[in-house]
């Protein structure tokens, strides 16, 4: 994928810039892996939706020049389901954080992927409540201190990938901001998929999470990604205590099934037969 | 696109490169000061100077690999191309 793409066509830098999140946030990475996915799929950006949810993850959608719904809390799913319901044409991004998406918005998660909605929902996983200054969160891994947990979080966690899957999503991958270069792609094919494709990318909050767990500094983070996570391909070879500890990434879900909006158009055109 | 005076623009002309030669145009009203783009280049093309911001200081090395640019959470950074020392941006 090509690199250095004019990627401020697709920014409302004139007037949004510069960027609200924190210093080495991650972020701002993930917006640029989309917008270049978005290009290198040649998409006209009038065509192009995003609807994000609140969080610092949910500000995306302030910062592209697509067509555009900052909605509420948790339920980015539900505004983004009316919109393809209606503008079936239109490639539909929707963007949460980890909270916004799997805690408020758990059940609207659910059950986007049990219909298999044709849209591209995106998980900000920075491991916290970011944005409110770092509750627990469904992805915060057990023992690591949070505003509401300054002992250690005694809860499990989720793991996206495998609730994705198990409620249905046709297409579920992991990517890292570290690996820009992957993300690039999985997000490309993501967005081709036609399903409810899921993509959870782990991108450091170093300000809140980072902090709170004494994990260094921005670039400290970003690096440490590399150590964290393993290729799914590259894991196919390792053992089970090579793997201990370590996220795997990659594409673990593509599949075909059928799919929400085209059921319906087909029921419409029953409908209109009788 | 932006003003000219957010652009604050490099090249170097002396060394040799067996790449195309490259410049860089650092966004300093929009650049965090992170230090990613520095600290994750692997040929050092980037200095920090004493304000934090980063300053290409040898841009002959570069590799375009363009791992800089894509890991710049702010949009700060942008690789120009050109003939040796002609950069516009
Ligand atoms: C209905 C409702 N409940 C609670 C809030 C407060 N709130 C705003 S953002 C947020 C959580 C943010 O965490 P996350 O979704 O993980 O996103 P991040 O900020 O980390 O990107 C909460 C609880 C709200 N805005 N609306
Ligand atoms: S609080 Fe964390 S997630 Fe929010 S902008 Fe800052 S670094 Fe990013
Ligand atoms: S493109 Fe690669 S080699 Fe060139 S400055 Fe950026 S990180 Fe360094
Ligand atoms: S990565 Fe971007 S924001 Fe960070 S120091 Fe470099 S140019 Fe500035």
């Amino acid at each position: 994928m090509q690199k250095d793409i004019d990627v401020y066509q697709y920014l409302r830098h004139e007037k949004k810039f510069p960027l609200i999140w924190c210093a080495g946030c991650g972020n701002g990475i993930v917006l640029g892996s989309m917008l270049r996915a978005v290009d290198s799929l040649k998409i006209s950006k009038d065509r192009v939706a995003m609807v994000s949810g609140i969080g610092c993850s949910g500000r995306t959608s302030t910062y592209v020049d697509f067509n555009t719904l900052h909605t509420t809390h948790g339920r980015a799913l539900s505004f983004a389901t009316g919109l393809k319901f209606a503008r079936p044409e239109l490639t539909t991004l929707v963007v949460m954080g980890d909270g916004d998406g799997l805690s408020i918005g758990g059940n609207h998660f659910i059950h986007a992927a049990r219909r298999n909605i044709d849209l591209t929902a995106f998980i900000y996983n920075n491991n916290i409540y970011g944005m409110t200054g770092g509750q627990v969160s469904p992805t915060t891994p057990g023992g690591k201190i949070a505003s509401t947990a300054p002992m250690g979080n005694i809860e499990n966690n989720f793991d996206t990938i495998k609730v994705a899957e198990a409620c249905g999503a046709t297409f579920v991958a992991r990517g890292t901001t570290y690996d820009a270069d992957a993300l690039d792609e999985i997000i490309a094919i993501g967005i081709q998929h036609k399903g409810f494709s899921v993509i959870e990318v782990l991108t450091p909050c170093p300000t809140i999470y980072g902090r709170y767990n004494r994990l260094g500094s921005a670039v400290d983070m970003l690096k440490s990604q590399l150590d964290d996570t393993i290729p799914l391909e590259q894991a196919k070879n390792m053992s089970a205590e090579e793997l201990q500890g370590k996220t795997l990434t990659g594409i673990f879900v593509n599949e075909d099934k059928r799919e929400f909006c085209e059921e319906y158009e087909k029921l419409v055109q029953r409908a209109q037969k009788k | 696109m932006l003003s000219k005076k957010t652009k604050v623009k490099y090249t170097e002309k002396k060394k040799k490169s067996k790449y195309p030669k490259v410049g860089f145009v650092v966004f300093d009203k929009w650049c965090k000061r992170c230090g990613i783009c520095s600290e994750l280049c692997i040929h050092n093309v980037f200095r920090i100077d004493e304000d934090g911001y980063p300053r290409p200081v040898k841009p002959v090395e570069c590799n375009l690999c363009g791992f800089c640019i894509t890991r710049c959470p702010d949009f700060a950074l942008r690789m120009i191309e050109g003939k040796s020392g002609e950069h516009s941006a």
